[in-house]
């Protein structure tokens, strides 16, 4: 669903952020990228979704090029940034609707809202509410509603927990569940070890600009993840 | 008093100011404000391109200014149109509708140099300062130094200066064909004795009086050496050829004037003043400040070419009488030779001037160059502003 080949993505500045990283996530797949500050993971989600071009490589999505056929390949895709940042003057209903006619989800309806803000457990009411008074944990939500309404076969998540209290992650790890139950491909950066091992089906560590290790699931289901991470950042370094 | 101390708004000053300043406003943080609030990165996530991110943003905003714009202004032409003391034609009301079609590309120019600044900027605070700035440089600077400029390029004497060398010019002239009146004098005395002294006593029967006596003769001295003309032939010969010597003065005047430029002062002060005037506004059209300014005055008869306008009616009316003038003194003369300047005239039927409005067409023609100024800021901003939100860095 979400393929990227050997990818490199060299700055104006010189700077190497992506050195011929290559991976896929598949459908009803939770794929976290770990890494440092500065590793490439964010690098990597802003050539998928065409905010910058990649220097060599591709990336796709559901078979379309990202830096060829932008348009096409976002039909089938979200992103839920680390910040979600939505018309503060809105409410939660004329936010959610603006980003769906966006989508191309015209004609949506009162029950629709009410579905969606209950999947990602925000209370009805809150959809009257304006978004200038919503917690972080509250617009992340409601960024998750907006993928949701969307409904597309793949999702990008940039550091979707960073600054979450504990009870909100786990609600959102939740919601990531169900998401990939549906089948949905997730692709997801994160600091976050932790709730990487709780939720991720594979992981794909990064350092500075490289893809120096994939874990599947069993790799590290039952191992300390942190572990392995620090391990495969020195092997990374001794190459 | 109290408008002459603070005058009223007027519809230029709220296009041109208020409008202009508004839109600008409006569309500083159109796409930096996005930017850094962090939404433009959600909307481009989404299967919509940039151009209709541009489009949709320019149609928005633009409306939004646009229609409580017309609102308004359809408030006043209903007052207008109620009003028993206002009475519009119909070329009126299609001028006003120019009007407002010119205020609206003015407008939806300031939306676009704003979203093109936006394009620019990464913070709606830096848009914020650019545009102010070229809001100040294209209401209030350009419009002004082009003036100073045009002044400096284009120098006119003052008309003190002009007067001063005019009456230096008439003042040299006039002693040289006194001069040569005076010898002539001299001559005709020497030759007719006594009968010029007679003539003299009759202050040279009118002629070149002005010239010895810095005066006009009276008429009853005019009238009396005609008369003896009549009856003398010997004066009437004397006087002839006195005449012809104030001709030869005259003819010598007249060239030292021309060799002095004397006519040429008032023309050249007229025409370097026109050529002044037509350099500052074809420079401050680079401000679309000035085009609307020239739209909005030609189109409501209130600039600069409707004072040229009248000036050319005035001047056509001025031909117009003195052919009348003429043609009556000479009938009335055919009729009674006896008639003189001093007499009365039946002017009943003169030509009495009536100030027509310049037809629409003439204006329209005038305005078009200025309109499609206007236009192609438009469409410049817009280009700018596209090119560069194509290749804009949303992260």
């Amino acid at each position: 669903m979400i393929e990227i080949n050997e990818l490199t993505k060299r700055y104006e500045d010189g700077v190497l952020a992506l050195d011929h990283v290559t991976y896929k996530v598949e459908q009803g797949e939770i794929f976290c990228l770990l890494g440092a500050n500065g590793a490439g993971k964010t690098t990597t989600v802003n050539i998928l979704l065409d905010f910058i071009p990649p220097t060599e490589g591709q990336a796709s999505i559901n078979g379309h090029d990202c830096n060829k056929f932008p348009l096409e390949a976002k039909k089938y895709v979200s992103y839920v940034s680390e910040n979600v940042q939505l018309y503060g003057m809105f409410t939660a209903r004329q936010n959610l609707a603006f980003f769906a006619e966006l989508a191309g989800k015209t004609g949506l309806k009162k029950k629709d809202y009410d579905d969606v803000m209950r999947t990602v457990g925000l209370p009805e009411k809150a959809l009257r509410m304006r978004l200038k008074n919503f917690s972080k944990g509250m617009r992340q939500k409601l960024g998750i509603a907006i993928a949701l309404l969307k409904d597309p076969p793949a999702i990008l998540m940039d550091e979707p927990t960073s600054g979450l209290d504990p009870t909100s992650a786990q609600e959102f790890l939740a919601q990531l569940r169900r998401l990939r139950e549906k089948g949905k491909a997730i692709l997801m950066t994160t600091h976050d070890i932790f709730r990487a091992k709780l939720i991720a089906d594979r992981v794909g560590i990064m350092k500075q600009g490289r893809l120096v290790a994939v874990r599947k699931k069993q790799d590290f289901k039952h191992a300390d993840l942190e572990e392995i991470y620090i391990h495969d950042m020195q092997m990374a370094e001794t190459v | 008093m109290l408008p002459i101390l603070f005058p009223p708004l007027d519809f230029l000053f709220i296009v041109t100011i208020i409008m202009s300043l508004l839109a600008m406003l409006f569309s500083h943080d159109a796409i930096a404000g996005e930017r850094q609030n962090g939404t433009l990165r959600l909307m481009i996530s989404n299967s919509i391109s940039r151009t209709t991110i541009l489009f949709g943003k320019f149609i928005g905003g633009s409306a939004s200014l646009i229609i409580p714009f017309i609102l308004v202004l359809l408030a006043g032409v209903l007052y207008i149109s109620v009003n028993p003391a206002i009475q519009w034609d119909g070329s009126v009301w299609l001028e006003l509708a120019l009007l407002t079609a010119a205020s609206i590309i003015f407008i939806t120019l300031f939306y676009l140099l704003g979203l093109m600044v936006s394009t620019f900027s990464r913070y709606s605070s830096t848009s914020i300062l650019n545009c102010l700035f070229l809001w100040v440089l294209l209401i209030l600077v350009i419009p002004n130094v082009c003036t100073y400029i045009s002044a400096s390029l284009c120098r006119i004497p003052s008309i003190k200066e002009t007067e001063r060398k005019e009456n230096e010019i008439e003042k040299n002239a006039l002693k040289v064909v006194r001069k040569h009146m005076n010898e002539a004098a001299k001559k005709f005395k020497l030759k007719y004795g006594g009968l010029f002294s007679e003539f003299e006593s009759m202050e040279y029967g009118g002629i070149g009086t002005f010239l010895f006596l810095e005066r006009l003769a009276s008429s009853t001295h005019e009238k009396a050496a005609e008369q003896r003309a009549e009856t003398d032939p010997e004066f009437k010969a004397m006087m002839d050829a006195f005449r012809m010597e104030y001709k030869i003065a005259m003819k010598e005047l007249r060239r030292i004037y021309e060799e002095l430029g004397y006519f040429k002062l008032t023309k050249d002060m007229r025409t370097k003043s026109i050529r002044q005037t037509k350099l500052a506004k074809n420079l401050a059209c680079i401000s679309p400040f000035a085009n609307f300014v020239y739209i909005a005055r030609d189109l409501t008869g209130t600039g600069l070419r409707s004072l040229d306008y009248f000036e050319q009616i005035k001047d056509e009316y001025e031909e117009q009488f003195q052919s009348y003038a003429t043609e009556k003194i000479s009938d009335a003369r055919k009729k009674n030779p006896a008639i003189d300047e001093e007499s009365l005239l039946d002017v009943r039927d003169r030509p009495r001037f009536a100030f027509k409005e310049e037809a629409l067409k003439g204006k329209l023609n005038e305005v078009l160059p200025y309109w499609g100024i206007l236009v192609s800021f438009n469409v410049v901003f817009f280009v700018a502003a596209f090119a560069r939100f194509m290749r804009y860095d949303v992260r």
